[in-house]
């Protein structure tokens, strides 16, 4: 649906916890989820249920779309020059700038939604979280307990050492 | 974690540290979850190895490398290697993964490398004095059973194959059994053009999907060649390598056919006279990177119109100006990145004139060219990124910095000067502090070209604006 098309009409989005906001569809079609669902059922008055995303989560998810509202689709295409890119622009790296729980939030958001950019941003990001850490800084960072036994853990550093930096 | 990253938003994150091996093994290490996931990022490519590093750290890495996939062969082959002395013991301990077949690039030459890193390394086999005709035959015992495994358990996407100094018998490994499902996806190939015509036209015929095609030419130009390129069907990037008196006109006809598909084009080399007239087919050509020492015959090529050309590089030597501002006038108009090494005012001139959508340049400007650089800011709106040399003969690197403030557009943040001679402390922060005071604000990459570090006032300098937002990046190149 273009935005020539649909611009000035809305849809109802509903978080899980039952808060409703009304968006320009345009806007919402950010979401190739919501843009697939809304070219299926057509114009309706009835909200759609997100049953993934809060209203904290979703409020902040609009407002990166409101900013891309113009941004072209991504194309399959852009697949490696996306990834080889890990710069992120200035408002993206101000918007990304939360508590480390709403920098998760945002990117299972942008992968339940299918917002592509967004969850290249959010994952370029923790990346860069990552670069540099050892292991244990990355835990500590990420809060995540080690499950690997001792046994399990030698031979995983023994088979991939290869790849340690010295 | 409260909010636990499931595989496939973990798999994402860990796509852009692809290449960055210290990362992936720190991801590892960290649970099982992120080892899963990031084991699969990791072997995806484990070829592309440091080799100008010390021959004892190299033993190391190769030894290591060689290990976990020598223990990751099928029980047959291992007995096999042992029997004939081509391994020292026999473990019988699995691997933890089958990393194999979390392969997706195969690299001919360096499993040789590998091998001979390893084997003509004297801690390997201690107790053995073996001759370099029977460690040669032990190396293709291992390459031929360690082919025959990546054959058998996984899909390539990238095949880089060309011969090595020995010129040693490389087992024809697109006959083993499972070749044909390996090979049939790749997207990208890296080759020698003497590899066997045999085996260049087998791959014709069982892979048509080759995206990317990197061909070094050598003094044989095998038939085969020809038969696999024509056989593709969605060529969209080529890179030709040569040197000296190679032939590549050769493979000209078969390139005819992917003229519509084409929309990469590199050709690299020294001083070779083939002619560059088969560009003009590639109409639809997007990025057109040519590097040469010196070349004169772009003449054939000034008035053609590539519509859709938005990146051209010269990388050594250019054209004559009056031939490249012709071109220009033709097909600056959707040109996004241009990249010049070579000084011609009028050339600069015809830059702002032809090329207004530029995002990305370099080229060189002398002194007293500072009115130019002013009129291509001007001129170029769009413009991100600039790259100029400057000092001695060059524009002096506080006018640059001063003019970059004054007259850069809207969008502009990445600066990269060569040749960068040290600022006295005063007029990098009256820079920096310009910068800050410009209506609109985007923080500065800078990045500076230059063998000699920074002195720390300047260090200081740099990270205090760093902090306040103004520099987003400062690095040495």
């Amino acid at each position: 649906m273009t935005s020539e098309s649909s611009e000035g009409k809305k849809v109802t989005l509903k978080s899980c916890d039952d808060v409703e906001f009304k968006v320009e569809i345009p806007v919402a079609s950010r979401s190739i989820l919501l843009k697939n669902m809304i070219e299926d059922v057509g114009e309706t008055d009835q909200s759609i249920p997100l049953p993934n995303v809060n209203e904290k989560v979703l409020k902040k998810v609009l407002e990166w779309c409101q900013h891309h509202v113009n941004d072209p689709q991504p194309t399959n295409d852009d697949d490696d020059s996306r990834r080889r890119n890990t710069e992120i622009d200035d408002w993206d790296q101000r918007f990304l700038n939360v508590e480390q729980d709403m920098l998760f939030e945002i990117i299972l958001a942008a992968n339940y939604l299918d917002i592509k950019p967004l969850l290249d941003i959010g994952c370029k990001t923790v990346a860069n979280m990552i670069k540099g850490k050892s292991p244990e800084e990355i835990r500590n960072t990420f809060n995540i307990v080690n499950d690997f036994t001792p046994e399990e853990e030698e031979q995983i550093r023994k088979e991939n050492e290869w790849a340690e930096d010295r | 974690m409260p909010n636990k990253l499931p595989a496939d938003c973990l798999i994402e994150i860990f796509n852009y540290l692809d290449g960055n091996k210290t990362a992936l093994y720190s991801c590892l290490l960290v649970n099982r979850l992120w080892c899963e996931v990031s084991v699969r990022v990791l072997w995806r490519n484990i070829w592309d190895l440091k080799r100008k590093i010390s021959p004892s750290y190299r033993f190391g890495i190769s030894s290591q490398i060689l290990n976990t996939l020598i223990n990751c062969l099928p029980k047959e082959s291992k007995d096999l290697l042992y029997k004939n002395g081509a391994i020292p013991i026999l473990t019988s301990k699995s691997p933890l993964f089958n990393y194999a077949s979390f392969c997706k690039v195969l690299s001919i030459l360096d499993i040789n490398l590998i091998l001979d890193d390893v084997f003509y390394n004297k801690k390997y086999f201690k107790n053995q004095k073996s001759t370099t005709y029977t460690l040669l035959n032990k190396n293709n015992m291992i390459a031929q059973e360690i082919l025959k495994m990546f054959m058998k358990q996984t899909t390539m996407k990238k095949l880089t194959y060309y011969s090595d100094f020995y010129d040693r018998n490389i087992p024809n490994f697109i006959n083993f059994s499972g070749a044909k499902d390996c090979l049939k996806n790749l997207s990208e190939l890296a080759c020698g053009s003497n590899v066997h015509s045999k085996f260049f036209y087998q791959l014709s015929q069982i892979c048509h999907h080759i995206q990317s095609l990197d061909i070094t030419f050598e003094e044989i130009v095998s038939d085969g060649l020809q038969d696999l390129i024509f056989s593709q069907v969605s060529l969209k990037s080529l890179t030709l390598k040569i040197q000296d008196y190679d032939d590549y006109s050769v493979i000209v006809p078969s390139l005819t056919s992917h003229s519509l598909t084409i929309t990469k084009l590199v050709v690299q080399g020294v001083a070779s006279y083939e002619p560059l007239s088969f560009i003009s087919g590639l109409i639809n050509l997007q990025e057109l990177i040519i590097s040469f020492d010196y070349r004169d015959d772009f003449e054939e090529i000034q008035n053609i119109n590539f519509t859709k050309l938005q990146i051209l590089k010269f990388i050594n030597g250019c054209p004559k100006a009056e031939i490249l501002i012709k071109f220009l006038e033709n097909n600056g108009k959707n040109l996004k990145e241009l990249y010049i090494d070579k000084h011609n005012n009028f050339l600069n001139l015809a830059i702002s004139k032809f090329c207004p959508n530029l995002k990305s340049l370099y080229t060189r400007f002398i002194k007293n060219e500072l009115k130019t650089l002013r009129i291509i800011f001007i001129s170029c709106q769009q413009l991100e990124s600039i790259k100029i040399r400057s000092g001695k003969t060059y524009l002096k690197c506080d006018e640059v910095l001063e003019t970059v403030t004054k007259y850069s557009p809207k969008n502009f943040h990445e600066l990269r000067l060569r040749n960068y001679v040290k600022l006295d402390s005063k007029d990098l922060e009256s820079f920096f502090i310009g910068w800050k005071n410009r209506k609109v604000q985007k923080s500065l990459s800078f990045i500076i070209h230059n063998n000699n570090e920074e002195n720390i006032e300047n260090m200081k300098i740099i990270e205090k604006y760093k902090k306040l937002g103004i520099i987003k990046k400062f690095e040495f190149e």
